[in-house]
This record gives structure tokens, C-alpha cells and sequence, in this order.
């Protein structure tokens, strides 16, 4: 289905949903709000956002005993290494038992994708499997041709919105060869990661790797734990109970595996009290105990841990010494 | 029965009704659960104070006692501090029960070595008792427990009973005897008890739960004797804040203890080292 973008955009805030869209400021990109006043301004396609797309769905503090009811949302514009991040995501938390919190969100958020239009010096997303356009997870997919947003549908929920947009909306049949357009697109942009990424070897997100991080590089970690708060898949989380006037509350909030407190017990023992410890347990949790666990990798390659690090440590530098462990 | 809860981190609210003083530094606390709680020995339940805190317990009743139910803790931390302050009348919450108890259908036909260290005897008096209720189905039971002294060893009242049940044979041991503690046992850590053992191995399942370093040395000197390593069972425990394979916290390589554990055999692990760790 082909669509004015001005239209469709319109039409998402005339849904009432709470729509976000990602804007410009500055070299990023961050998710906010869509409201009349800023929707002109909505860019559309760049590479992915600053923050990672769990600070949405999954927020740093919650409470996790009497969930809130929340809004109708839509996510506008997640580029694919969200996507599959969310994919990642629904696998860990909403297994057996469900965290609640993550569930009732998820329910009621419809992500929508795009096609990226460029790519940023830390983007390897091809390194890690995945392509820089929507595979599966979005609800609806955009890709831009000529001006035009050309709309896909991948679930029910994004089909739904599709044929009430189509009602009032002027809206078009796909045209002859579009696929092909958005193919030739697409290519382009897988090229210019492929030149970006050259020096790196292509690995497979199904497939178990084992690594063995070089002293070097982590000698030169200061334990901030940004490479675990900036990644859309790291979800580790800490539960404290906390004192309320006239209850308790349990209180959800994100821990950080490269802190050194994060598997200490009572009494001071510590499994992982060197950093060295902690370092390859966050590589091998990526790349060896999730595929074990939930069958993929727990990296997407959006490259934020690689410019938030202050120690400049790259994932791919440490991805370079990965042997695939036959 | 008390029914399972659809929001995992809600817990049921469960009445003290009596405290037992074990050792200078461990209790158990007697709870009123308000109805059958169903559980299997080797399983934990989250254990804690409604504001302050909670953690990962084992019960230590046997699986076949299900109201009121038993849960021994040691005080080494802020929750476990203040937990040891409550008194009779109490509300304690509680979720559970999670994880993998110990699969006793293998264990039947087969001679059962128990062996234990410190707090660590807390889920094996539930395995214990557990067994015994059902003793026949199983070629004996030994048991080999150690303390750090006299006063820490816990249950000293119920293990003179033990020791009175027809197909048991208790072993007891302290690391040392301090001035002025009484003590006519054996002396040593609890590896010691081990070594005499004479066990038909090919038919023994083992049991173990202590701290990290008492599990090490009990696990290689058992290998050591011939038991094979899939009939080796530890229970373990690691830090662990949700209890259902959500947090993280607990993974030791790519094992939940939450939820593929508490108890695992010694050949799950790739490198044995991490289960020390």
C-alpha cells in the first residue's frame, strides 16, 4: 500500500494513541512525543535512535506490584537492530512467567518500522545476521520510495491499522516494480555497511561463539556500565522491596553485569569479583548462553555500546578474535 | 492448596508461629501458610519481610509436611538481619515454589549419601525426610554432616533421632572444637567422613549443599571414590533477586540456578570451576 507521509503521520495522531516518532538534534536521533506542533519535523530513516528502544518498553525504574493501565502507543520509525531487539526481549521476558510489567506495555504498543537511510560509524548490524530493514517483529513496515511511504503489514495488529488508515485516507495499490525500488534500496544501504564493516568477519546470530577478551581491552574498561544500560537487549534487572505509607512496593530497576556488586551475595562472596571475570561473562551471555537459552544472540549490532564506551572499546574488535565453536 | 499468583512477584502472606533458635547465628521459622503449600524437596521458595527485602530459601520440612512449613536461615545479610529479629505472630510473604527439586524417582533401588556443611543442611534434612517417609524404596541412607564447631551444628536434637532409623547411618563432624564447647565426635572438616566410606558406588546417588568451598572439596574427593558425575547432586544457590529466570542474576554459564537448578547434576557444568566461583 503506497501513502502520503504527511497523511499517514496525520492519521497515526488521530488515532489518540501516545505516538512515538524519532526527531533530530544535534548528530542523533531520540524517540519523543508526536504532537501537531512537531510533527513536521519527524525525521524519518536515520540510524537508530540514541537510546535504545528499551528505555520504552522496559524502563529503568518501575514498579512491579499494581501495573498501571497504560495508553495505546505506537512506536514510529524503529529501525531494524530495535526490532530485533524487541524480538529478543519478548523471548526473555515473556517465557513461562512473564514479567508483568514488559507484558501489559508490550500489549499494548504497536512498532512500526523503516528501511534505514544511513548508517552510523559504530552500525554493524550485518556483522550480527540481521539487515538494515525491517525482517519480522514490526506490526507495520515503512520503506520511502519517491517520496512515498510504501506500507507492509506483520501482524494483525499492524493490518488492523493499515485497513482503518485505508477507510478515509486517498491510498494506493502497490505499483509495478516497487519491490524492486525498495530491493535496489536497500542494497545500497547493506553495501555501504559491508564497506563500513570490512574489517570484520560476518558472523550468524543462531550460532553459538565463544571469546576470550584480550587483557588489553580490558585493562583499558573503567566499569561505568554503559555498554549494559545503552544496549537494547541487556534487561538485567535488580528487585528491591521499598516502604510505602500504607504498603510495599517491589521495585524493577536495570543493573549492570560490569559493575563489580552485580553477582554478590550476602556475606561478600563474589563469582565474578576481576573485571576480567565480568567481561567475558558479558561476551559470552551475548553470544553463547542466549543462543543456548532462547536460540539468538543477544546482540543486534546498533553499535551503542561502541560510542558510549569512554575507553573507546569496540564490539567488534572483540568480535574480530571470536572463533565460531563448531 | 495455595494457588499460584498471575503476577510472579506477588507472594502470599504467611503467619510466624514459632521461631527455632538452631546456632548463634541460624533459625528456623515455622509458618502458617494458611492452607496446603505444595512443594518438592530440592525446590526454594522467595522468603522476606513486606518492605525490607526478600530471598531464595529451601524448606527444610519434608515435601510430604505441607502446612505449617519450615525454613532455616542464616543471618549474613540486611534482610536475613532483620528477619532474625521477628518474633511469634509475624507476617512473613512468600512466592514460590521455583526451580527443580531432586528428581526422586531416580533415586529409588539406590543407596543415598547425603552430605552436608553448615547451613547447607537445610535442604538436605527436607531431602532427608522426605526420603524417609518412603525409606523402603530406597537401599539406605548415609549421612555426613560438618560444622564449624559444636554450637554451629544445626538440628542436634533431631539428628539423635535420625541416627535411631533403621537403614540410616549418621556421621557427624566439627572443623574444631573451641574452648569450652563439648565435643565426642570426629574432628575434621567434613571431606574426613568421607574418606572410610565404604560405598558401592555404581549404586550410590550423592547429595551435597554447603558453601562453595566445602561443595568443591566434597565433589572431587566423591568423584574421586568412582561416583559418576550424573549421579553427583548439588544444590546451589547464587545471588538472585526474581526467583523465575527473569533477572539474570543467578546464571552461572548458561544455567538459570532459578530455574534449571537449585539442584543440577556435576556433569551440566562445562567447566566445573564455575560452580566454585
Amino acid at each position: 500500500m503506497l501513502c502520503y507521509p504527511d497523511e499517514f503521520i496525520s492519521y497515526l495522531l488521530e488515532t489518540g494513541k501516545t505516538v512515538y516518532a524519532p526527531f533530530k538534534h544535534g548528530d542523533e536521533y531520540f524517540f519523543e512525543i508526536l504532537t501537531e506542533e512537531n510533527k513536521d519535523a519527524v525525521s524519518l530513516g536515520g540510524f537508530r535512535p540514541a537510546d535504545p528502544i528499551k528505555m520504552l518498553l522496559f524502563p529503568a525504574r518501575v514498579e512491579l506490584l499494581d501495573i498501571p493501565k497504560f495508553p495505546e502507543t505506537i512506536v514510529l520509525g524503529v529501525n531494524n537492530c530495535d526490532l530485533q531487539a524487541v524480538g529478543f526481549l519478548d523471548k526473555a521476558l515473556l517465557g513461562e512467567y512473564p514479567d508483568p510489567y514488559y507484558s501489559e506495555i508490550r500489549k499494548r504498543t504497536l512498532l512500526i518500522g523503516v528501511d534505514c537511510k544511513e548508517v552510523k560509524e559504530s552500525c554493524h548490524c550485518i556483522l550480527q545476521g540481521y539487515k538494515p530493514y525491517p525482517e519480522s517483529v514490526y506490526d507495520l513496515a515503512i520503506s520511502e520510495v519517491g517520496g512515498m511511504f510504501v506500507l507492509k503489514s506483520g501482524s494483525e495488529k499492524g493490518e488492523g491499522l493499515l485497513e482503518d488508515f485505508s477507510k478515509g485516507h486517498s491510498v494506493m495499490n502497490d505499483i509495478p516494480d516497487i519491490d524492486r525500488v525498495i530491493e535496489t534500496n536497500r542494497e545500497l544501504i547493506k553495501r555501504e555497511l559491508v564497506e563500513l564493516n570490512s574489517g570484520w568477519s560476518i558472523a550468524s546470530h543462531t550460532e553459538e561463539r565463544k571469546l576470550e577478551p584480550s587483557q588489553e581491552m580490558v585493562d583499558s574498561c573503567i566499569e561505568c556500565g554503559g555498554c549494559n544500560f545503552v544496549c537494547p537487549t541487556c534487561y538485567c534487572f535488580m528487585l528491591n522491596d521499598e516502604s510505602r505509607k500504607a504498603h510495599f512496593s517491589k521495585v524493577r530497576s536495570w543493573d549492570a553485569c560490569q559493575l563489580k556488586g552485580y553477582a554478590r551475595v550476602a556475606g561478600g562472596g563474589n563469582p565474578r569479583a576481576a573485571l576480567y571475570e565480568r567481561f567475558n561473562h558479558r561476551y559470552s551471555c551475548k553470544f553463547t548462553y542466549t543462543i543456548r537459552q532462547f536460540g539468538i544472540s543477544a546482540c543486534t549490532g546498533c553499535g551503542r555500546c561502541i560510542d558510549v564506551c569512554p575507553a573507546n572499546i569496540d564490539i567488534r574488535n572483540a568480535a574480530r578474535k571470536l572463533t565460531i565453536k563448531k | 492448596m495455595v494457588m499460584l499468583v498471575v503476577n510472579a512477584f506477588e507472594s502470599i502472606r504467611t503467619k510466624l508461629l514459632e521461631v527455632i533458635t538452631e546456632s548463634p547465628t541460624i533459625k528456623t521459622f515455622v509458618l502458617d501458610c494458611g492452607g496446603d503449600f505444595e512443594f518438592k524437596t530440592g525446590q526454594f521458595v522467595e522468603v522476606g519481610l513486606a518492605g525490607v527485602g526478600e530471598g531464595p530459601f529451601t524448606p527444610s520440612c519434608s515435601h510430604y509436611t505441607k502446612n505449617p512449613i519450615e525454613i532455616t536461615i542464616m543471618k549474613t545479610g540486611y534482610m536475613t538481619e532483620k528477619i532474625h529479629q521477628i518474633r511469634k505472630g509475624a507476617e512473613v510473604i512468600l512466592r514460590g515454589p521455583y526451580g527443580n527439586g531432586y528428581p526422586l524417582e531416580k533415586f529409588e533401588g539406590k543407596h543415598i549419601l547425603i552430605v552436608g556443611g553448615g547451613v547447607g543442611l537445610a535442604p538436605l534434612r527436607s531431602l532427608f525426610l522426605t526420603l524417609v517417609h518412603d525409606i523402603e524404596r530406597y537401599n539406605g541412607i548415609t549421612v555426613c554432616f560438618g560444622a564449624r564447631s559444636p554450637e554451629d551444628l544445626i538440628y542436634k536434637e533431631q539428628l539423635k533421632e535420625w541416627s535411631k532409623i533403621k537403614g540410616v547411618n549418621l556421621n557427624l563432624s566439627v572443623d574444631k572444637v573451641p574452648k569450652g564447647q563439648k565435643w565426642s565426635g570426629n574432628v575434621g572438616v567434613v571431606t574426613t567422613l568421607l574418606k572410610p566410606l565404604e560405598l558401592d558406588v555404581e549404586n550410590t546417588i550423592a547429595a551435597v549443599c554447603g558453601p562453595p568451598i566445602m561443595m568443591k572439596f566434597t565433589s572431587l574427593s566423591l568423584l574421586e571414590k568412582g561416583i559418576a558425575p550424573s549421579n553427583l547432586y548439588l544444590s546451589m544457590e547464587s545471588k538472585m533477586y526474581c526467583g523465575v529466570g527473569l533477572c539474570r542474576h543467578c546464571t552461572i554459564e548458561h544455567y538459570f540456578v532459578c530455574k534449571d537448578g537449585p539442584v543440577f547434576t556435576y556433569d551440566q557444568f562445562e567447566n566445573p570451576e564455575a560452580i566454585w566461583a
